[in-house]
């Protein structure tokens, strides 16, 4: 992927993350819930590490 | 399979739930995982290899695997890899877990938390094993290290959200 969109979907991201906080009030279940799908995806994406 | 990975995994994140929780470091780990999601975030979905994520290099021995049951084999790899702490990782995401745990600042909600990620992360490391056995016993390695960058980019996306997040929830706390 070029470098541009990459930037572009990383300012998204961030700003995915500060509006999902902000919407929850700050609330630590959102960083808890990011969590469990970061360790699903991190589970099964070690699978596929050479 | 999939318990023989998910149960080590639920009870060794369990007991990292408890410790974590034992001293009031919610804060911190809250701006910890600030700096450290928007780092690694940047990194990763930037395709940059440096720095490279924390972890270790340690990868199970053959002697503990070799020559024994089948299902021995399996609870061997469950045990180790199913927790994922004492094997290689190439995504920064998993550095991130223990900080989330840690920034519950609960006991019972920390060990609640830490044993749910420990069950999704065994789940997903035996779910992807039981998929892709076939494809593994292929040998496609090209394959695999694209794949393998395709989930860095992911994992860095996943931090950058988390590393937002965390950054409100730290606000709505000082």
């Amino acid at each position: 992927m070029p470098a541009a969109p990459r930037l572009l979907l990383a300012a998204a991201a961030l700003t995915a993350g500060l509006a999902a906080g902000w919407a929850a009030s700050g609330r630590v279940a959102v960083v808890a819930g990011l969590a469990i799908v970061i360790a699903a995806t991190n589970g099964y994406a070690k699978a596929h590490s050479p | 399979m999939v318990l023989a990975y998910a149960l080590p995994a639920a009870v060794a994140w369990a007991v990292l739930g408890l410790l974590l929780n034992v001293l009031p470091l919610s804060l911190a780990a809250l701006s910890l995982i600030v700096v450290y999601g928007a780092c690694y975030g940047l990194t990763e979905s930037a395709g940059r290899a440096r720095p490279a994520p924390p972890g270790s290099r340690w990868q199970v021995p053959q002697t503990m695997v070799a020559g024994v049951s089948r299902r021995r084999r399996v609870l061997v790899w469950g045990a180790i890899l199913g927790p994922g702490f004492a094997t290689r990782n190439p995504y920064a995401g998993f550095g991130l877990l223990p900080l989330a745990v840690a920034a519950v600042g609960s006991i019972p909600a920390g060990i609640a938390l830490a044993a749910v990620i420990g069950v999704a992360h065994g789940t997903g490391r035996a779910l992807a094993l039981l998929r892709d056995a076939r494809e593994a016993m292929a040998g496609d390695h090209l394959r695999m290290i694209l794949k393998s960058l395709y989930w860095r980019t992911f994992d860095g996306f996943a931090l950058l959200v988390v590393s937002g997040a965390a950054a409100v929830a730290c606000l709505y706390r000082f």
